[in-house]
């Protein structure tokens, strides 16, 4: 497993003028975990942005904050939405002899047999898992192989996931991992052109006040007549 | 083409689109989404064109996701007529983008093509638009612009 590290400040700046903070190029963040007060922080942006772009799945990190050291995991990582650049992180101290639970991203390697034939395609399910693990037993993605996938309906569930020692997966064993299902474009290429687009717009039910059920008058007329009734 | 069954209201007022798209901004399904860098109003029509490319372009390997829906009718005022009278009538059915949603998803298709099939997409649409690649297709949740 391995450890990077990141050097931190304290950051006075909360709540109002992050996104100035942001322009003079840090990133905030905070520092929590059990027997940890919550500290706000800011980091160097580029490198602090660098570090957590190669991170993959969960992994240790060593914090130095005004020379204290601190063992952590990142919990959350905002980004931005466009450009993909962290806006805010949260960085969890952890304790090295005390079981946490993290989520583990789920890779799925191989070729599936299922879909040379072009007609299906593997769809995903869940891409996380829960799992709970001591800080050093930590893995960065559990690999699933789809290999076995050969035929239409074909799954793969959280039980088909291989643990290593030391890691207890917690999630639902029966949730879908990965499996067969047909492609899904189907249509001919005749299908096509014209008559799809030859739809008029106005060719919607308004759903009028009043209205009771689906049987019942399109103009507005009836449906006063039927609330009346009601 | 994509268009409502049943409606409310028939007729709305046009509305602002300010700010990012915090919901639908993450792929969800697929591997490779089309993500909106700019507010828009995509047409019906703009969005089945852009499936179309992208269904041509896989050569009917793998499968595709729509993630917007155009629920918001647009009036059109007849042609010759003088003002007043009311608001025109239903001419077409659009969708209201913000930047950062994603539009299409696509999977079980190499990347290669992916990325063909999603650039073309992208011409048929009236915005800016940037591919996506999921956490699941690339742990770790890589972005490409």
């Amino acid at each position: 497993m391995e450890t990077l590290s990141l050097t931190a400040q304290k950051r006075d700046t909360v709540r109002k003028g992050l996104n100035r903070l942001r322009r003079e190029g840090f990133l905030p963040a905070v520092l929590y975990g059990p027997g940890v007060e919550a500290i706000p922080l800011q980091l160097p942006a580029h490198q602090a942005g660098q570090l957590l772009n190669r991170i993959r799945g969960t992994v240790l990190l060593e914090l130095s904050v005004d020379g204290e050291k601190h063992t952590t995991i990142v919990r959350d990582l905002q980004r931005d939405v466009l450009l993909g650049t962290p806006l805010h992180v949260d960085f969890m101290a952890v304790a090295m002899d005390q079981k946490l639970t993290i989520t583990v991203p789920i890779r799925l390697v191989g070729e599936a047999p299922a879909v040379a034939t072009g007609e299906y395609a593997v769809m995903t399910g869940i891409s996380e898992v829960e799992v709970e693990c001591l800080p050093r037993d930590m893995v960065n993605s559990l690999e699933v192989s789809v290999d076995s996938l050969a035929e239409l309906g074909d799954t793969l569930t959280v039980a088909d996931v291989d643990a290593p020692p030391g890691v207890t997966i917690i999630s639902d064993s029966g949730d879908n991992v990965a499996r067969v299902a047909y492609a899904g474009i189907l249509e001919t290429e005749e299908e096509e052109e014209e008559d799809v687009f030859d739809l008029d717009a106005e060719d919607v039910e308004v759903i009028e006040k009043g209205k009771i059920d689906e049987e019942d008058g399109e103009d507005g007329g009836e449906g006063e007549q039927s609330r009346e009734e009601a | 083409m994509l268009m409502p069954k049943r409606v409310k209201y028939r007729k709305q007022m046009r509305g602002r689109m300010r700010g990012k798209d915090a919901r639908g901004s993450e792929i969800h399904f697929g591997e490779y989404g089309l993500q909106a860098m700019e507010p828009g109003w995509i047409t019906q029509r703009q969005i089945e064109a852009a499936r179309r490319a992208i269904v041509r372009a896989l050569k009917r390997r793998g499968k595709v996701w729509i993630r917007v829906f155009p629920d918001k009718p647009v009036t059109q005022r007849a042609a010759e007529t003088r003002m007043g009278k009311g608001k025109g009538s239903v001419d077409h059915w659009v969708a209201v983008v913000r930047p950062g949603r994603i539009l299409f998803e696509l999977a079980g298709a190499p990347p290669d093509i992916a990325r063909e099939a999603l650039r073309l997409a992208g011409h048929k649409l009236p915005i800016k638009v940037q591919m996506r690649v999921s956490r699941t297709a690339d742990v770790g949740g890589a972005m490409e612009g």
